[in-house]
């Protein structure tokens, strides 16, 4: 067992004033083994991608952080500082959440792809960099003609292939998709979840899962964490997660996906998520939990660990499995 | 790069062809810009009198003949032929306009992307340097470098640069702005790809074609400075032989009551290629800014 990304305590920010920082990310406490899928889920706004952007060193420069990140026994943040040279890129990748903003919309998909190519392998033959190109394109399962096309010719499913293949250029051990699904339409983000998942057991990746869907980290993933203003509530294998939620907040948000079949009325979580920087004092969730009562008012709840699952709440203080 | 100069060139040829096909003024400012062109391209070699347009020839015996057969613009003070004259000059302003706007357009577009993409300091810098030049003006300029520089044509040459670099700079540190936000240009900087590479792969074939446009709206304007300046002081032409349409209409007012035919012909040619190209970048504009339909009216 590898362990591929290691946080302790780590604490993400953006400097919004001259010395005011807005703490996004709190405490993330996450350890995500080798070759194995690694879900982020949460509504929009609690930090997922800020979490992503992290591990694959896109931070702004305007960013603050605390505690640290290592990756494969590097140190990349240590406290305010970043050691991202030689992993940015590298070891780590990132699957941007736009394909349409991630491609030159003046260069072809195959230009594109053999300048990426030839930036990383200098010793390449003009001959050797097309092949691999083609490649590539064959790995994300596009047609040869793709080559030649600019991506406004492409629709928006093979935008987004077109932009994994240019992130497996460099053969990363690390991926970190930003919602690579969200842009698609229901079919389409069925064959992407597909071919992500097929692409993680091929190249022996480890995936980092971002997404608001819960039917595709259900499909896809291996380890789950639900990520609420910015903390980790909840973390354990997916399927049981899934199955036999443990925090409010899990069974609320499993509560809201519609379901074939079910005549039941959707419910909805009442109250909006609490924005960076004005989180409530005691557990970030008591304004719209409803199982709330005192404690959770004034005191912050530690990640509780029951077998092989965490959660982050009161209900479990006490409770051993 | 071939692919880049084709996606640009065909960019630039769609938003031509789609004017072209509904507007009739601005099928006229396109052959007239033709006209002009091919005139300033063959004007040395179809002129009747090269020598004299040169102003190497110079007979006072037949100054200022009404125009006729043998001289169809008539003759000028010195006795030389004017419509040879016009066509050196003509040819000398437009190789010198595609001088300015060329370099200028170059400069602007690496200078600007590069405040766009550089660091905050750079962007505060060069943000500031451009707002400095563009109140210069450029006249003055021009008479500070003839006399730094000893008066010859490339004097105002630089001063038209400097202070025509701006504009363009800040139009595509604008663009560039909005560039720098999306992906594939954040990532490669983010992966340390150096920021000229990013400009010349990414930036700059995004962003050039709108530029391009709006330097040949400005060619017409590049010819009225020149002209401007040459014909207030006399810079930058070393002597009365030379041919510039500016120099000319300057010399010409002397005689404006005698000759009228020495005055017209040059400031009709002027006047014609900043029409022919001010309506075609009108033309332009009111087809892709709506809002700014019918603005020519406001002139009046």
């Amino acid at each position: 067992m590898v362990l591929a990304i290691q946080s302790r305590e780590l604490y993400i920010g953006y400097e919004v004033e001259e010395s005011a920082t807005l703490w996004v990310v709190e405490k993330l406490g996450i350890e995500v083994e080798h070759k194995t899928t690694f879900c982020l889920i949460g509504e929009s706004g609690c930090g997922k991608s800020t979490i992503g952007n992290a591990i694959a060193g896109l931070l702004p420069p305007y960013a603050r952080t605390r505690g640290q990140l290592v990756i494969f026994d590097k140190i990349v943040i240590d406290r305010d500082k970043r050691f991202f040279n030689g992993v940015r890129g590298k070891i780590v990748v990132k699957i941007p959440q736009d394909p349409a903003s991630s491609l030159n919309p003046f260069m072809t998909i195959g230009k594109q792809l053999s300048l990426a190519i030839k930036h990383h392998y200098p010793n390449l033959s003009e001959k050797d960099v097309v092949n691999k190109a083609v490649e590539l394109l064959e790995e994300v399962r596009l047609d040869k003609a793709v080559f030649n096309l600019y991506p406004h010719q492409l629709s928006g499913g093979m935008k987004q292939r077109a932009a994994i293949a240019l992130a497996l250029v460099p053969e990363p051990k690390i991926v970190v998709a930003d919602e690579p699904t969200s842009a698609l339409d229901a079919y389409l983000r069925f064959a992407m979840s597909t071919l992500l998942k097929n692409l993680q057991k091929e190249w022996e990746l480890t995936l980092i899962f971002i997404t608001h869907d819960i039917s595709v980290a259900r499909y896809v993933c291996d380890k789950i964490a639900v990520i609420y203003a910015g903390r980790v509530v909840e973390l354990g294998k997916a399927y049981e997660v899934l199955e036999s939620p443990r925090h409010p907040y899990t069974e609320l948000l499993l509560e809201s996906v519609p379901r074939r079949l079910s005549r039941k009325r959707l419910a909805d979580i009442p109250g909006m998520p609490p924005h960076p920087g004005k989180y409530p004092p005691g557990c970030k969730f008591h304004t719209r939990c409803p199982y709330v009562f005192d404690r959770c008012r004034y005191e912050e709840p530690l990640l509780i660990f029951l077998n092989s699952r965490a959660v982050r709440c009161w209900k479990y203080y006490g409770y051993s499995a | 790069m071939n692919s880049h100069i084709y996606a640009v060139l065909h960019d630039v040829e769609s938003m031509i062809v789609k004017t072209w096909r509904k507007r009739l003024s601005f099928r006229i400012a396109c052959v007239l810009i033709a006209v002009v062109i091919v005139l300033a391209i063959l004007g040395p070699h179809i002129a009747p009198y090269p020598r004299q347009g040169m102003g190497i020839d110079i007979d006072r015996s037949r100054a200022l003949k009404p125009p006729s057969l043998e001289h169809i613009l008539g003759t000028d003070s010195l006795g030389r032929d004017v419509l040879s004259r016009i066509l050196f000059a003509l040819n000398r302003a437009i190789i010198s306009c595609i001088v300015v706007i060329a370099v200028s357009l170059i400069l602007g577009i690496f200078i600007g992307s590069y405040a766009a993409i550089g660091s905050k300091i750079f962007e505060i810098l060069i943000s500031y340097f451009t707002e400095l030049l563009l109140a210069l003006p450029s006249v003055l300029l021009a008479s500070l470098l003839s006399i730094l520089m000893g008066g010859g044509y490339w004097s105002i040459l630089i001063a038209l640069i400097m202070t025509w670099f701006p504009w363009y700079s800040r139009i595509a540190y604008l663009q560039a702005r909005s560039l720098r936000d999306l992906d594939f240009v954040k990532l490669p900087i983010y992966y340390g790809l150096s920021r000229w590479y990013v400009i010349q792969k990414h930036i700059a074939p995004n962003i050039v074609a709108p530029m391009l446009i709006e330097a040949l709206s400005d060619t017409g304007s590049v010819v009225l400075e020149i002209s401007t300046i040459t014909f207030l002081f006399g810079i930058g032409v070393k002597s009365i032989e030379e041919p510039d349409l500016g120099m000319m209409i300057a010399y010409s007012l002397r005689d404006i009551t005698v000759a009228p035919w020495t005055f017209l012909a040059p400031s009709a040619t002027l006047a014609l290629i900043a029409i022919s190209f001010t309506l075609f970048s009108e033309m332009i504009y009111e087809e892709y800014h709506p809002v700014l339909k019918k603005r020519w009216w406001l002139w009046f």
